[in-house]
């Protein structure tokens, strides 16, 4: 065979088997990305009340909370409209990683989305808040009304419930859990703020 | 949740990352990254005249420049003093330019506006430059060699307020939105807002000597 010959066959030989290996690298061998699971249910628990409140406070303990500071938010909380007062207690929020996941569906039957953590010696009592200690987010809907309630850790503490909304947007390809800090436009109160489903936001109304 | 994808869709993935910010990142025609190159100002007042024109164009409305939907922005109302011995001051916003998230270096370099904020209330500011309802627009850029902001007050003969300027890094998670927000950073709060996708700015908004 003519050297010139040969050295063609081989160069097609190089091209075959590149593509073959290129084929192969694309063959649908499937391989797994995980993304953020979503919150998962408190297995037969309702909406905390003075009988099940040590069961829901386990269940919250449970759960994956994002300590990220891009994630969660921390401020002092303030008064509605009050210049020149004295600040409140300073106070993080931080969101369950799982509710970027989670279907409306799922979030009316009830979940705990976020936990705020109080820093300071003093309570707050509009949003539950003991002295040093955690208070925790439960969301749900019962006939069609959402609500938010203030859980705090210690169980002889008072929860505080209040009607929220959801806003919707469409869906964004963030994956990342995200709990603000934000001014009431309605009652100048600083209050929660967190995307709590794929396609909308929670706030207290 | 669980997504299945072949090793061809991942390889695709992968080279459109690569695409990114040279298509799908490109912003809208209208809204260009506000660059603003003080180093050709002939004074303070010069530089002032120079944000605040290109800032605030006649044939442009200014909400088509800066995002002022709730969640890219923030709205809280600033501390006076040092946190715990501080009291509320004024309400006062924080909003994105819709290009900041797309500056390139060279346009950190020059400098360029990257947010705005509006002091809602009648009462001055220590910080930020902010003075009774003002909008003050945020620079990041170099003065003689070193990466600072400026605040530029719109309220009439106002100067320039040059404080300090902290870059962090986070090429793995970059923000392909521009966001803006008031962090709290151990005693008071400070800007923060999308330098580029991969950047974050912060300043403390005080004087820098």
């Amino acid at each position: 065979m003519p050297l010139v010959e040969m050295q063609r066959r081989t160069m097609w030989f190089g091209i075959v088997l590149g593509l073959v290996s290129l084929a192969a690298l694309a063959a649908p061998r499937a391989v797994v990305v995980e993304g953020p699971r979503a919150t998962p249910a408190a297995h037969g628990l309702t909406a905390p009340d003075a009988g099940n409140r040590g069961d829901v406070i386990a269940y919250a303990r449970t759960l994956d909370f994002d300590t990220a500071s891009d994630a969660g938010d921390t401020r002092p909380l303030s008064t509605p409209a009050c210049v020149a007062c004295a600040v409140g207690p300073l106070a993080t929020i931080q969101p369950e990683r799982g509710t970027v996941s989670l279907s409306q569906a799922e979030l009316a039957s009830g979940r705990i989305i976020a936990r705020i953590v109080n820093r300071n010696a003093e309570g707050w009592s509009d949003l539950a808040l003991t002295p040093r200690d955690t208070t925790y987010l439960w969301v749900d809907s019962l006939a069609g009304s959402w609500r938010m309630m203030f859980v705090p850790n210690r169980k002889d503490a008072e929860m505080v419930v209040r009607p929220m909304r959801i806003k919707y947007h469409p869906a964004t390809g963030h994956d990342r859990a995200e709990a603000r800090w934000r001014i009431s436009s309605r009652t100048g109160a600083v209050q929660p703020w967190e995307r709590c489903i794929k396609t909308g936001c929670c706030e207290p109304h | 949740m669980r997504v299945t994808v072949t090793h061809a869709a991942m390889m695709w993935a992968g080279l459109s990352l690569f695409a990114a910010p040279a298509c799908a990142q490109e912003p809208p025609s209208r809204v260009r990254a506000a660059v603003v190159r003080l180093a050709s100002a002939k004074d303070r007042a010069d530089s002032v005249n120079m944000v605040l024109t290109r800032l605030r164009p006649p044939s442009i409305p200014a909400d088509t420049m800066f995002d002022t939907l709730p969640g890219v922005g923030d709205e809280q109302r600033l501390m006076v003093g040092v946190w715990p011995r501080a009291t509320y001051g004024p309400l006062a916003k924080i909003q994105p330019h819709r290009a900041a998230s797309y500056l390139t270096d060279a346009d950190r370099d020059t400098g360029a506006v990257i947010a705005r904020i509006i002091n809602l209330d009648t009462v001055s500011y220590a910080k930020f430059n902010m003075h009774p309802r003002d909008t003050v627009y945020w620079w990041v850029g170099r003065r003689h060699g070193e990466l600072v902001s400026v605040f530029f007050s719109s309220y009439p003969g106002a100067r320039p307020w040059v404080s300090n300027l902290e870059i962090d890094y986070h090429p793995s998670r970059p923000y392909y939105q521009p966001i803006a927000r008031w962090i709290w950073n151990d005693r008071d709060e400070m800007a923060w807002g999308t330098c580029d996708g991969g950047r974050c700015c912060r300043s403390a908004g005080t004087a820098l000597r």
